[in-house]
């Protein structure tokens, strides 16, 4: 009966059920940029299990029977959650959520795993996609001013060339010191000698992660301290470098397309003399004999008027264009991201060019709930065109740029008929032949030299939750470069023009296999948090090498398509290099109460690099911080939002120390007997057992502090670094065999403060500004040489204990000599027999009366900057943007060899406009001495030339306009027109082309661009 | 028993059924009959809904055979003719809007709560405003008195047709600075909210917190103290008329009472809607002092 009544009653009022559902719609966005939120949760409060979660475009329905007013509880990872009540259902609900500036609660990628920021004890600095230079084409080009501690600077200006990287200064002397590069798990040292084939003609510093698209990237990670690079081990001394590509997102098809077409410039131009101002320094310099052979005369320099400028015929407006594509999605169980981009970058230089056809492809899918698989593959095609080095007879010029810019003003590019001209009456011997002269304009259009590079880096990843807080993960991958360098220069080029034509083919594979396992474990106990990580990991790197070349061609047509054209065969070579890096890595992180962290690391290297003797390298680190924000007695004020103390404090490694070190080695060697050519073996290298990899212990203490919810950041850092077991050669007993050994031997330490603030100023919805800035300071010091030598004089630079890598050591320039000077009071350089009035003066640092290089040079400055700094702001006004990214250094010398050269007079290459002012009796100058021929000075580094590069640079200024057009179909196309500027503005007093250079003597190296980008960004 | 039972479970069912059955043939014949007579749908907020129904009433009496109606809820925008908006809501560029008049907002809380009795007494200027109602990034000599307010709850409005906008903008803020929580629905829950919350405070548009016909504030609010000239202290607060605070409004600005324009936004305007229109602009604003609007300057 009851159940009657109760079926007829749940009949009857089953419409009434039916009518009693609510439909709540809404729509969640971000509040400050109006994009909506996908996958946010939305729940009503009073039935807990009522709740949907946003689509891909933001909105959700929630059909409920809970009458109004109700409350929704609204949540999104990375945003404040928000509480709304609802009290009528007649309009949709609009949901602004604002994200949660507070970043410590951000996720940090760090070595083998990702970390809360809050948690970190190490010092991590993130960039991100939108932060990094977007127009440029190198991953490594992007990170300039960008982090403190952080220098970045070009080996050179030629599109395609490296960058050098060094974090919190240089470690080593004769080993790498570049940091490590983590690429989505895979780890790469950039070092350019995996493109070089030694075809050196064509270029030796292609730059590896040219490869990478700067798109694809979603953020970059920079591991600073031992406590958070001691996880790499022996690889990470130097920092470690942590990229993360972008990947799908679960949400609808997104499609961006971007293309940007950029007008590049040289950004200065070296004041020169002109044709008839060269001319009057020949007729002042040349000998009676000279001017008749040559031809010239008072009348006809008075004719030459500006001749040539050789500037003008070696740089041009160069043009580069950038297409990118992606497309990217997913669902509830795959996202993928596939993208493909082109570049075509035309050097400021004739004849120089770099171009890349790129791919990405990055998949993940859930094959079970607890179960992931993904792959990420990058392939690219990368060219680059323009000859670099000088073949035999280089004349003291550094290339061919060096070369055009000394040439003659008084010399014509062309003839009349529009051909090259390859004849230079003032031409020294060195570059004669026949009667011919090298063309640098012309070496540059035509020889053929370029470095082609395919690159494939493919990883493939499983991850198992094999129950809830324990996870596998395993990772393979796959990196080959294969390299390949074509140079070919005919009779009337430099490369050539002593051999009748010179072709030369390289080719370089270079492999490496990596494969990882770990086991992470992660558990809460009460107050307690723990999580464990253990592992194990393999590399092996593979690199095989060929180069040939040939002389004396008949035929010049085929170039370096037809070597066997030429009839001498020069030396062929081969090599192959393997080596083996095996590591065990352990890491336990544990926090108390959310508040005390603790981070141990212990990694275990076996390397094929290390002698028998120390095959396996251990690298621990400690790491503690403390988030005292949460302290009662600091939780009640309010402006702080977070204060977190770091310490740290372990030892890591540098293993690349180069391979077969430790070895006796052996080299092949050709002699004639009888006639025949015979092959013969030397003993090339002493071994030593007990040779290691280099190590630096170090120790940081930093804060990160942050105020008003979040506005405004400080990041602040001290650090020592104290890097031993240098690798060195040190003097060992003739009887070896040999004068040296290299051995693990000497110190060095930087020791450094570093301080970053970002501000969020104004935060409004149609005004936002965000400014950040970042300074550091750091001291290098040699502290030790092993105990038998205490200086080691290279070239132009000394490494003493005592001062800093990179010191520049030479004579100190005490003016010039005037009338009425006592000449025989002055010290007489060993470059010159007698003193005349007019010569430079040089200080006798012993003296001995005589200037010598033996006795007299001092040191000159450091190439090492006293501070690094850069700053960035972003303003937003509607839909008009304007970003800013300004890079500096201070304190940093750089010997100007160039101008060294074009402040010595010459009767057969061209000067400086300085020289106008040089000394007469007339013009009493006291920095430019009198002209003279057969000065040798220029072989000596001297004072007036080691100048200060300091600089501040506007990198990057960009205006952006942004577009929403509404589509047919009522979806928002995101169409974004910007225009930008690189290298707008840089003050500095460096009278060189460009103050931002990684080596120590500027030889007249290719000039960074001035340019400026226009382009447009669509995104559906 | 049995038979009864059944009885009364089949009766009921099929007269629901019928009831819900009926509903739905009406909102579908109200369809058709939208389809064939050219019925106009006008949405307005609802502190202007009164306004706009005068003026369809009144406009009836002199074009009979057009016919305005306000929009049904969950009426597609599509079937709309006009909406009302205010000066800084609208986005839609290819949309055109006639201005008829000005809306003001004023700050409320609940009579005879916690909150009233917290801010009796004190004469707001813009500033104590804003450290009222927006989340407060500054740190001045003012600290301490935000103190005060700290345990004030602020309610505003979420949806399009809210006036939170409107008073975010005048105080320089944007609607997600709001402190406090925010509803959904139309502003006039924003009282419901108040009497609820002990600690509530709000704003609201003036009619939404004035009675229209006796002209005096709601029996259940209170205005928030202003810091305004001393001739117009009385005017805005409780003891002060819908029409005084109109009149003072109009005569000269009060930097804390946020004064917007308010229009109708149509797009593509055949000749009805125009005519509606032209009739709202020359006869409808007469009657925008009446509904608790102030004309335009």
């Amino acid at each position: 009966m009851v159940r009657r009544l109760f079926i007829a009653t749940f009949v009857a009022i089953s419409p009434l059920l039916a009518l009693s559902q609510n439909l709540i719609k809404g729509h969640v966005i971000d509040a400050r940029t109006g994009e909506p939120l996908i996958g946010a949760s939305v729940a009503i409060k009073s039935a807990k299990l009522q709740g949907v979660v946003t689509d891909e475009d933001g909105f959700f329905q929630l059909e409920s029977n809970v009458e109004p007013p109700l409350t929704l509880k609204v949540r999104f990872v990375g945003f404040r959650e928000q509480d709304v009540d609802v009290y009528d259902f007649e309009e949709p609900v609009e949901i602004a959520l604002l994200d949660n500036a507070n970043k410590l609660n951000e996720i940090v990628v760090v070595g083998y795993g990702t970390q809360k920021r809050k948690a970190l004890t190490g010092a991590v600095t993130t960039v991100k996609n939108d932060e990094l230079l977007q127009v440029s084409t190198s991953l490594d080009n992007v990170l300039g001013g960008a982090v403190a501690g952080l220098d970045a600077s070009s080996s050179s200006g030629q599109p395609g060339s490296s960058v050098n990287i060094r974090i919190r200064g240089g470690n080593s002397i004769n080993g790498g010191n570049e940091p490590l590069y983590v690429i989505d798990g895979v780890l790469i040292y950039n070092s350019s000698s995996s493109t070089n084939t030694g075809n050196s003609y064509a270029g030796t510093n292609f730059n590896p992660l040219a490869s990478i698209n700067p798109s694809d990237i979603e953020s970059i990670e920079v591991l600073k301290d031992v406590s958070a690079s001691a996880i790499y081990g022996s690889r990470g001394a130097n920092g470690v470098i942590i990229v993360t590509t972008k990947k799908g997102k679960k949400g609808k098809l997104k499609v961006n397309y971007g293309y940007s077409v950029g007008v590049s410039n040289v950004r200065k131009k070296l004041d020169l003399l002109d044709a008839q101002q060269w001319g009057d320094l020949y007729l002042e310099l040349a000998t009676d004999a000279q001017k008749k052979a040559t031809g010239v005369t008072p009348e006809a320099v008075a004719s030459w008027g500006k001749g040539t400028d050789w500037q003008d015929e070696l740089f041009r407006t160069a043009i580069t264009q950038q297409h990118q594509l992606s497309v990217s999605g997913g669902g509830d169980k795959e996202r993928f991201l596939i993208s493909g981009n082109y570049v075509n970058q035309n050097g400021i230089v004739r004849g120089t060019d770099f171009t890349r056809i790129g791919g990405r492809f990055n998949y993940e899918r859930d094959l079970f709930k607890n179960l992931t698989v993904g792959v990420k593959a990058n392939v690219s095609k990368t060219t680059r065109n323009g000859q670099q080095g000088l073949r035999g007879m280089a004349g003291n010029f550094s290339g061919l740029l060096d070369k055009a810019l000394r040439s003659s003003p008084a010399v014509p590019v062309y003839n009349a008929d529009g051909s090259w001209n390859y004849e230079n009456p003032f031409e020294s011997g060195d570059f004669v032949r026949n009667e011919h002269t090298i063309n640098p304009i012309a070496d540059l259009v035509d020889v053929s030299a370029e470095t082609k590079s395919d690159n494939v880096l493919v990883s493939g990843f499983a991850s198992w939750d094999i129950i809830p807080g324990l996870r596998f993960r395993t990772q393979g991958s796959v990196n080959i470069i294969n390299t390949r360098q074509n140079i070919f220069g005919g009779e009337y080029s430099q490369i050539g023009f002593n051999s009748n034509g010179y072709g030369a083919i390289g080719t370089k594979r270079s492999e490496s296999d990596q494969f990882e396992a770990t086991l992470t474990w992660n558990k809460k106990f009460g107050i307690h948090e723990l999580e464990v990580l253990g592992g194990y990991t393999y590399q092996q790197e593979k690199n095989e090498r060929l180069h040939g070349s040939t002389a004396y061609f008949s035929n010049e047509n085929l170039g370096y398509q037809s070597l066997q054209s030429g009839s001498l065969n020069l030396a062929t070579e081969s090599a192959f290099v393997n080596s083996v890096l095996y590591s065990g890595i352990g890491r336990i992180n544990y926090s108390l109460l959310d508040r005390y962290h603790l981070t141990a690391t212990l990694r275990a290297d076996g390397s094929s690099r290390f002698a028998k003797n120390n095959k396996w390298g251990w690298f621990p680190s400690l790491g503690a911080s403390w988030n005292v924000n949460e302290e009662k007695w600091l939780k009640n004020i309010k402006w702080i939002e977070d204060l977190k103390l770091r310490a740290s404090i372990g030892t890591v490694g540098n293993q690349e120390i180069g391979d077969y070190r430790f070895l006796s080695t052996y080299a092949a060697t050709h002699y004639f007997f009888g006639g025949t050519k015979n092959t013969a073996y030397y003993r090339s290298g002493l071994g030593n057992d007990n040779l290691k990899w280099e190590s630096t212990t170090s120790y940081d203490l930093g804060f990160d502090f942050n105020i008003l919810k979040g506005r405004v950041g400080f990041v602040f850092d001290y650090y020592k670094k104290k890097t031993s077991d240098l690798l060195l050669e040190i003097p060992v007993e003739q009887t070896t065999g040999f004068s040296t050994q290299l051995s693990n031997i000497g110190n060095v330490t930087n020791e450094g403060v570093e301080f970053a603030v970002n501000a969020s100023l104004i935060q409004k919805k149609d005004l936002s500004w965000n400014a950040s800035a970042n300074i550091a300071h750091n001291t290098n010091k040699v502290t030790s040489l092993g105990g038998s030598q205490s200086e080691i004089i290279s070239g132009n630079t000394i490494i003493r204990v005592g001062e800093a890598l990179g010191t520049y050591y030479g004579w100190e320039f005490d003016g010039v000599v005037q009338k009425g000077d006592d000449l025989s009071k002055v010290p007489v350089p060993s470059t010159k027999a007698t003193i005349e009035y007019g010569d430079a003066k040089w200080v006798d640092q012993n003296g001995d009366g005589v200037v010598d290089q033996e006795n007299d040079r001092v040191i000159l400055g450091s190439a090492q900057p006293k501070l690094t700094y850069g700053f960035a702001s972003q303003l937003r006004y509607k839909k008009w943007d304007l970003s800013l990214n300004f890079q500096g250094s201070y304190g940093n010398k750089l010997y100007n060899h160039l101008q060294q050269a074009l402040e010595t007079p010459n009767i057969s290459y061209n000067g400086s406009a300085n020289l106008l002012n040089r000394w007469t009796e007339s013009n009493p100058s006291t920095t430019i001495p009198r002209a003279y021929v057969g000065s040798s000075t220029a072989l000596y580094l001297d004072s007036r030339y080691i100048e200060d590069a300091s600089y501040l640079r506007l990198k990057n200024i960009q205006l952006g306009y942004n577009l929403q057009p509404k589509l047919k179909n009522g979806q928002k196309l995101g169409l974004y027109l910007y225009a930008s500027a690189q290298n707008l503005l840089t003050i500095t007093n460096y009278s060189g082309y460009d103050p931002e250079y990684s080596g120590y003597t500027d030889s007249g190296t290719y000039p960074s661009a001035r340019t400026f980008t226009f382009g447009v960004k669509l995104s559906y | 028993m049995k038979r009864i039972a059944l009885a009364i479970a089949v009766l009921l069912n099929i007269h629901i059924s019928n009831t819900w059955a009926e509903s739905n043939n009406n909102e579908a014949s109200d369809a058709s009959v939208s389809n064939v007579s050219s019925i106009h749908y006008v949405k307005a907020p609802r502190f202007a809904r009164p306004l706009v129904e005068k003026w369809i009433t009144e406009y009836a009496k002199t074009q009979p055979n057009v016919e305005f109606q306000i929009a049904k809820t969950g009426q597609k925008q599509d079937d709309i003719d006009l909406n009302v908006v205010f000066d800084n809501n609208d986005t839609e560029t290819e949309n055109h809007i006639v201005y008829f008049g000005e809306f003001a907002v004023l700050p409320i809380t609940a009579s005879g709560s916690e909150a009233a009795k917290v801010l009796e007494g004190k004469h707001l200027n813009s500033k104590k405003l804003k450290q009222l109602y927006f989340l407060n990034e500054d740190f001045d000599e003012d600290v301490k008195k935000i103190k005060q307010f700290e345990k004030l709850v602020i309610y505003s409005g979420s949806n399009a047709t809210s006036v939170a906008n409107s008073f975010a903008h005048n105080f320089g803020e944007e609607s997600t600075s709001f402190r406090g929580k925010r509803i959904s629905g139309d502003d006039l829950f924003l009282n419901t909210a108040l009497t609820k919350d002990p600690l509530g405070v709000s704003f609201n548009a003036l009619p939404n917190i004035f009675d229209l016909k006796s002209r005096h504030i709601k029996e259940d609010l209170t205005i928030i103290g202003l810091d305004v000239k001393k001739s117009l202290e009385e005017s805005f607060s409780d003891k002060g008329t819908l029409d005084q605070i109109i009149d003072a409004l109009e005569h000269g600005k009060v930097q804390e009472v946020t004064v917007q324009k308010i229009g109708v936004r149509y797009k593509d305007a055949n000749d009805d809607v125009n005519r509606f229109l032209s009739w709202v602009v020359t006869n409808g604003t007469k009657y925008n002092h009446q509904y608790g609007l102030l004309n335009l300057k």
